[in-house]
């Protein structure tokens, strides 16, 4: 358990473009990245969502409970790591 | 689709995964796939700010002082105009020197005078020493006279019973010893007098110390009356202009130093345990947001005042204890690099910083 984030760090720095501002400024406040990140992350799974209606397969995931939560979960956790890590 | 949708609801007497095995397996790969790959990002993200630890409410800062002068008097010259930058040795403002000139020739003057009564005691001591040399001259002058009416008075009074000397000699030998000996007696006490009369040149001298040291002290205040900047600044928070009254010791506007920018991150306890000095940061400043700059942490703060250190007479319990408690944070002071363009650097900007600790 404690060795497992020392392996994946290399694949965590591959992330590490130089990226945004990790607050952001909205109407002269600053919000923190991650809740922008959650915004972008809740956009692209309702998309990936509506492809897999459109593709006849959305029914069929199982867990259906935790599945597009999880996928939430990894596109913000994505666009965090893509863009608000340097 | 939406006619297949509505053919597959769950919970129905027959299976509908029976009747499509594939688009089962498919639905549970891509499912499952979903959370496998939140929780390799999960493990990737945490791993990440574990050893980038991150803080976003911290401020820009750098060394500043308050400028206040030294004498009071009218500002005379202010060639510095506010939010200004300086250079160390620039002419900050000018106090109206006059009165300080005339102190200082005040002083000489005093000086000057102290000196010429040191001479003077110099010179009166001399008499009195020269004084001193004479009552001993003549003290010996009378032991010498002593000395001869003695002799002569031991040689003629032997002769007084030979009859070789009459009664009248030797009274006189007599008479004239011991006039030599009151003469001897009245020299001693002149002497004694006059060695104690001799003056100390050391009240003399001291006075001459005194008027040095005020000149000096004149002198200093004639320079204070020119103010300098005593390093490379930006003048802030002006609050004079030519012509105002400035009183001793108090601050007229505010020096902040160019060459010690630094970053206060106020970072959560659990964060700085990885955390040394000399860990390089990316530091970003909102006055350029989207531009990062290098920085290294310096130190880290020894303390930051709990609620239950408050200043009371007794100790400050409060009633409502936290049952979710809040991190205790401690300030991080991150040096940035020498590259940041000046035009960006306030004291006060919002500052994100994440230090990469490396472990």
């Amino acid at each position: 358990m404690k060795r497992s984030p020392h392996l994946l760090l290399p694949v965590g720095s591959l992330f590490a473009l130089p990226g945004c501002s990790c607050i952001q400024e909205i109407g002269g406040a600053y919000f923190p990245a991650w809740l922008l990140a959650i915004l972008i992350g809740w956009f692209l799974a309702a998309i990936v969502r509506l492809i897999l209606i459109r593709v006849g397969i959305d029914g069929w995931i199982r867990p259906r409970s935790i599945g597009y939560p999880a996928l939430l979960v990894f596109f913000t956790l994505l666009i965090y790591l893509i863009f608000f890590t340097h | 689709m939406t006619t297949q949708e509505q053919s597959n609801p769950t919970g129905l007497a027959e299976d509908p995964a029976a009747q499509h095995p594939r688009k089962a397996l498919l639905g549970a790969v891509i499912g499952w796939g979903f959370v496998i790959l939140a929780i390799v990002a999960s493990v990737i993200t945490s791993a990440w700010n574990s050893r980038n630890p991150r803080c976003n409410n911290g401020v820009l800062v750098a060394d500043m002082i308050g400028i206040a002068p030294r004498v009071s008097g009218p500002i005379k010259t202010l060639p510095i105009k506010d939010n200004q930058l300086v250079h160390r040795g620039d002419l900050l403002f000018e106090i109206d020197p006059a009165p300080y000139e005339i102190s200082v020739q005040s002083a000489k003057a005093n000086l000057a005078m102290a000196e010429g009564a040191l001479k003077n005691a110099g010179l009166q001591i001399a008499a009195q020493e020269d004084q001193a040399k004479a009552a001993q001259a003549s003290l010996d002058q009378a032991q010498a006279k002593l000395a001869t009416a003695k002799d002569n008075y031991d040689r003629i009074a032997p002769l007084l019973a030979k009859h070789y000397a009459s009664a009248q000699d030797v009274s006189d030998a007599k008479n004239t010893m011991q006039s030599a000996q009151a003469g001897v007696a009245a020299a001693q006490a002149q002497l004694l007098s006059a060695q104690s009369s001799v003056l100390s040149i050391a009240e003399a001298q001291a006075k001459r110390d005194a008027a040095a040291a005020n000149l000096a002290q004149a002198e200093l205040n004639l320079k204070y009356c020119t103010v300098k900047a005593p390093f490379d600044a930006l003048i802030s928070q002006m609050s004079i202009s030519r012509g105002a009254f400035a009183s001793e010791g108090q601050q007229v506007f505010t020096l902040i130093d160019i060459h010690s920018w630094w970053v206060c991150e106020p970072y959560r306890e659990g964060q700085i345990q990885k955390m040394k000095a000399g860990d390089p940061a990316t530091v970003e400043l909102k006055t350029a947001a989207g531009k990062f700059f290098k920085g290294t942490v310096e130190s880290i703060g020894w303390g930051a005042t709990p609620q239950a250190l408050q200043k009371s007479i007794l100790p400050v319990i409060p009633q409502a204890l936290d049952w979710v408690q809040l991190e205790q944070r401690f300030p991080v002071r991150i040096k940035l690099a020498d590259d940041v363009p000046p035009e960006i650097l306030r004291v006060g900007t919002t500052a994100a910083a994440t230090v990469h600790t490396g472990r």
